[in-house]
């Protein structure tokens, strides 16, 4: 596909990633159980899966136990990357996350 | 309910797609989840990319979800779903489930005047490329160049998006092959998902995966 004008600028860069490592802020929603340490360093290039099962791990959940974790009110899909979550819905310096036993959010 | 799938290969190879897999074959299994794998740590977490439904509840947030991100990388905050009423998603996902085109956009138009009209409306373009194998790729896009106000096409974004991409990338939507010239803003009005994102299918020619 050959190029068709100026691609430069159309990617909006207004957070950044340095050393591959993303902030997440996590924060318990409802009667969810909160963390002693909200603030974890990621790697960027991890599936958001991953931190869901780093949260499942940390909250010391069952299998069975359920757990709805949101990024600005919406859950994104499990394959997503973490430090492209940040980039497009990021805070400055961090990627908040939600996390609640049941489902929030409408 | 979990999903395999195969690329079929084209057979007969059209001019426009040969030697690309074109057609996938999809199947939906309502049983037998894959469980046994689960001891294996590797597996476990290939496991969890994958999506288990259950229910058709299940299916109904899933694709809420994906309207709420729509909507917040569109305007920037996913409220137009939440002052929703909640009529109004049983009719979407109603009309979605049984392919009801006038009344999906009976709710769906709502959700999207403004920028339907205007580009300067739309904050970001809702724009999902698709690999083989490998997982989606979201970037937010402008639709309107910052500096030169020219309407964004398809191949600025791809140059933006995939600069290593090989000679003879094939770029689909919903199957058709599209002129780099496109808007856009005209993608994400006439070409979205029932999800509102537009799903952009890249295939690399073979033996020339970048770097």
């Amino acid at each position: 596909m050959a190029s068709t004008g100026p691609a430069e600028g159309i990617v909006p860069q207004t957070r950044s990633i340095t050393d591959d490592k993303v902030v997440i802020k996590l924060k318990a929603v409802g009667s969810a159980k909160l963390l002693k340490r909200d603030k974890f360093k990621v790697s960027a290039s991890n599936a958001f899966s991953h931190v869901v099962a780093f949260l499942r791990k940390q909250l010391h959940l069952a299998p069975a136990d359920a757990l709805f974790v949101y990024v600005d009110k919406f859950a994104p899909p499990p394959d997503a990357n973490v430090g492209k979550l940040f980039l497009a819905y990021g805070d400055v310096k961090y990627l908040v996350i939600h996390y609640c036993n049941n489902p929030a959010f409408g | 309910m979990w999903v395999t799938a195969a690329v079929k290969a084209a057979t007969g190879g059209s001019a426009g797609a040969a030697g690309v897999d074109g057609v996938w074959e999809l199947v939906v299994h309502f049983t037998d989840f894959p469980h046994d794998a689960e001891d294996d740590e590797a597996d476990t977490a290939n496991m969890m990319d994958m999506t288990t439904m259950v229910e058709a509840e299940e299916v109904k947030a899933w694709y809420m979800n994906r309207l709420k991100e729509a909507e917040y990388v569109k305007h920037g905050s996913s409220k137009g779903i939440m002052l929703m009423s909640k009529a109004n998603h049983a009719q979407l996902f109603r009309a979605v489930a049984t392919h009801d085109y006038d009344r999906y956009w009976a709710v769906n138009r709502t959700l999207s005047a403004d920028s339907v009209a205007s580009p300067a409306k739309l904050k970001h373009v809702p724009l999902r490329l698709a690999f083989r194998n490998t997982p989606t790729m979201a970037d937010l896009i402008l639709p309107i160049h910052p500096t030169t106000g020219e309407l964004t096409t398809l191949g600025n974004a791809l140059d933006a998006l995939l600069p290593d991409k090989p000679p003879g990338t094939i770029v689909l939507v919903h199957g058709v092959e599209l002129d780099p010239d496109v808007t856009l803003h005209d993608l994400t009005n006439s070409m979205a998902y029932a999800d509102n994102f537009v799903y952009v299918a890249i295939a690399y020619p073979p033996h020339s995966l970048p770097a």
